[in-house]
């Protein structure tokens, strides 16, 4: 059976793009868009796969990774299912790709101008667990009004000394919108910041797309006296010795003895042991 | 020199839980009390003595005549009065001592004294000795200062009152049946306030139900005739 | 040569300060029915009105529209802004939405509807700085100890969440909460009603205070004529829709002259 390049019909790959134009021109602010249903279940990817469908070319080099392996299921799958309805290259490379769609991740490596990350987003908007009201996040984005968020952060401290949020950290774009990044381990959240490369943002069951267009600034939140402190594994990779990655923690046998090994495969395998 | 002049005051209410009943309560009230006097009003039970008094500290309206009072931008119509310039009068003009005392419940003796002072815009540590001073004038002894004035016997809250209307040093003070429940020694007391108020040329208008007090303290008498129908200064409202 | 040198100070009068809302001849319906008529009134800094009448008089839509989350079908309301007296329905929502978080205040009957119940109490005294921009923690921290003290709760119950608080206590959390931003215009919707009688009275005597000692502006609504009187200059009370007597508030309940106030004043159970 045939299907249209990239799965998608054009018509739905058109209004997803103009989604994305509208979402690259107010950085970090959430755009409803017409959710397809995909050949997968919602919470694999629904929101990455249909933008990266909407933006694929058949020169396009494909990256998938999933908690920063290229060789999970799920990332094995989504490149499989490209190679299939878009017969595009695929890399685990990350200098060699030209989109990089990702769960939970941002590559070690540098990312540059040209690429375009596609970030799988279970819950685009930030305020969800503090605001259950729709109505009312939406104001409070149209407001800037974001002390509901320092609120917790406040209560973080106050009752652990710390902002103790690992992943999905709070970040303001642009200055102007609180965002959600994903829920990327909160010490990839740097590299968001004035990156060379574009960043899309796909929620497909809640039907909500944003952006960070390259060179953009994205800071997270965080008090004067209390700054943003990410936390981190102290030992190196055990495989290539990296101390400066993100690690996996590794639990070897039943009395705790553990481990630790970079979480993002194509930068072990690169990196001199 | 005149605090107070009044002329043809009237003051009715109406009734209308009984029907719309006029009760008329004062009428053609005129006299004058001046800088250093104290005069009384005098009258049958019933005539409206406290009545007046409310009248001029704008706790009743009236509904005919002319209450001018004195103050520092020449004499103001009590009668025709906003309510905030009527506040403005009581904070530094006019003070009045009624025969209950209608209080915050858990607010210290202290500060329920030391309130019209700083009202005036005394700081609160010389509005408190002020206060604490004028209430051991007054024989209430240190150790009640601190405590809210609802436990007190009548005598002692009526001294309260009384020290709340002689504090601010007001041009006017207005006292009625200020010895009605004391002592006494402590009726010698408010004799002694009222005198040194007239000294320092500040006017005082009393209604007093004992004629030894009258004679003791006021300049004049201001008689009200007695008006025929009514029988209660403050009818069934309470 | 700029300068002159034979310039004469003239001292500014000192005109005493305007009123911090002024309600002109206010008109609102639902549907067909007319809900207020003709409401007009004003209040000054330091002063407290009370808006005293029974349940669906008008009350609280009459505080809602004064506090700009009504509009008027006719009539006009100014409040204190960032710059003076301000139309409300000039006002964009944003403007709208930053004075009610920062200028005015709302104390509504039930402390549930205006807590964040899931914040601990720290956090829900010192939102309204944060919202303004403080982003400094420890002095925060110390704003929310210094209002849980100013407010007579245990600085103990600092980080405690509101749901182990009293009613009265949650009460008194709700006023640091709206006071710590030091508002000039203050609304307070039967900020004592469902308390115990001993609760009320010291909740009374802290909001008397507080209200004194920041010369904010108060409209209080309430239906409990002690109340009214304990804590406002003056009373405006309202009947169907409207203001059908209003003035000093000794004056309106010792002497009322309208048949209703008459009945109103009458209808009080005596301690």
């Amino acid at each position: 059976m045939d299907y249209n390049f990239a799965y998608l019909d054009e018509q739905s790959k058109r209004a997803i793009r103009r989604s994305l134009l509208k979402a690259v021109a107010i950085p970090g602010h959430q755009i409803p868009f017409a959710s397809r249903e995909m050949p997968l279940p919602y919470g694999w990817g629904t929101g990455g796969i249909q933008l990266t469908a909407a933006i694929i070319g058949k020169d396009d080099v494909l990256k998938v990774i999933d908690q920063g392996a290229d060789d999970t299921t799920n990332a094995v799958s989504i490149r499989q299912f490209f190679a299939r309805v878009a017969g595009v290259a695929s890399t685990t490379k990350t200098r060699l790709a030209s989109i990089i769609q990702t769960r939970h991740r941002i590559p070690e490596t540098a990312l540059q101008g040209g690429q375009i990350m596609v970030y799988q987003v279970p819950m685009p908007e930030p305020l969800f667990k503090l605001e259950p009201r729709r109505t009312e996040t939406r104001m409070l984005h149209a407001l800037g009004d974001y002390s509901l968020m320092y609120l917790q952060l406040y209560d973080h401290i106050t009752r652990y000394g710390r902002v103790a949020i690992g992943y999905d950290y709070p970040v303001m774009v642009h200055d102007r919108y609180l965002m959600s990044p994903s829920p990327i381990p909160a010490f990839d959240v740097p590299k968001m910041h004035m990156s060379p490369a574009l960043q899309l943002f796909g929620a497909g069951r809640e039907k909500r797309l944003y952006a960070v267009p390259p060179y953009t600034r994205v800071v997270p939140l965080a008090f004067a006296d209390y700054p943003f402190a990410p936390v981190q594994a102290q030992a190196p990779c055990a495989i290539c010795g990296s101390s400066s990655s993100y690690k996996d923690e590794i639990i070897l046998d039943d009395r705790g003895t553990r481990q630790y090994v970079c979480s993002d495969t194509d930068y072990c395998e690169q990196h001199p042991c | 020199m005149n605090i107070l002049e009044v002329e043809n005051l009237g003051k009715k209410f109406v009734l209308h839980l009984r029907g719309g009943w006029h009760l008329p309560v004062l009428q053609g009230v005129t006299f004058t009390v001046a800088a250093g006097e104290c005069v009384a009003i005098t009258g049958a039970s019933g005539s409206g003595k406290s009545s007046l008094l409310r009248t001029l500290y704008g706790n009743y309206r009236s509904d005919s005549g002319t209450a001018r009072l004195r103050t520092g931008q020449g004499m103001v119509d009590i009668l025709q009065s906003s309510p905030r310039e009527i506040l403005a009068l009581r904070r530094h003009v006019m003070a009045y001592a009624s025969q209950f005392l209608r209080v915050i419940p858990r607010v210290s003796t202290l500060e329920i004294v030391a309130q019209p002072l700083m009202e005036q815009g005394l700081d609160q540590q010389v509005a408190g000795e002020r206060a604490a001073a004028m209430l051991s004038a007054l024989n209430l002894p240190r150790h009640l200062h601190s405590l809210p004035p609802a436990t007190f016997s009548g005598g002692e809250q009526q001294r309260v009152n009384l020290a709340r209307a002689f504090v601010g040093q007001h041009p006017l003070v207005m006292l009625d049946e200020p010895t009605a429940s004391l002592d006494g020694d402590n009726a010698a007391v408010v004799q002694k306030l009222i005198m040194e108020a007239k000294h320092s040329g500040r006017a005082v208008l009393g209604v007093f139900h004992d004629p030894a007090m009258v004679r003791q303290v006021a300049d004049r008498q201001y008689f009200i005739p007695s008006l025929s129908e009514h029988s209660h200064e403050n009818p069934g409202l309470q | 040569m700029l300068t002159s040198s034979s310039q004469t100070h003239t001292p500014t009068p000192t005109t005493a300060p305007g009123p911090a809302i002024i309600a002109q001849s206010l008109h609102f319906r639902f549907g067909s029915q007319m809900v207020l008529r003709d409401v007009s009134l004003e209040v000054f800094p330091g002063e407290v009105l009370a808006i005293v009448g029974e349940s669906g008089s008008g009350k609280s839509t009459l505080l809602n529209l004064l506090y700009g989350n009504l509009q008027p079908c006719q009539g006009s309301v100014h409040a204190i802004g960032n710059a003076g007296l301000q139309p409300l329905a000039s006002l964009s929502q944003q403007t709208l939405r930053q004075l009610q978080r920062s200028r005015w205040g709302y104390v509504c009957q039930n402390p549930r509807d205006a807590l964040r119940m899931a914040i601990s109490a720290s956090g829900n005294i010192i939102e309204r700085p944060m919202a303004m921009g403080l982003r400094h923690y420890a002095t925060l921290r110390q704003e929310a100890r210094h209002w849980l003290e100013k407010v007579e709760i245990d600085p103990a119950r600092l980080d405690d969440l509101p749901g182990t608080f009293s009613g009265g206590m949650l009460q008194r959390l709700q006023i640091a909460r709206t006071l710590i931003s030091q508002p000039a215009l203050l609304y307070l919707d039967e900020p004592t009603s469902g308390l115990d009688v001993s609760v009320q009275a010291a909740l009374l005597d802290l909001l008397r205070k507080l209200v004194s000692n920041e010369q904010m502006a108060v409209l209080l609504v309430t239906h409990d004529l002690a109340v009214a009187r304990l804590l406002a200059q003056r009373i405006a009370v309202m009947r169907r829709g409207e203001i059908i007597e209003a003035g000093l508030a000794d004056q309106v309940l010792d002497d009322p002259r309208h048949p209703y106030t008459q009945l109103l004043v009458s209808s009080v159970l005596p301690a």
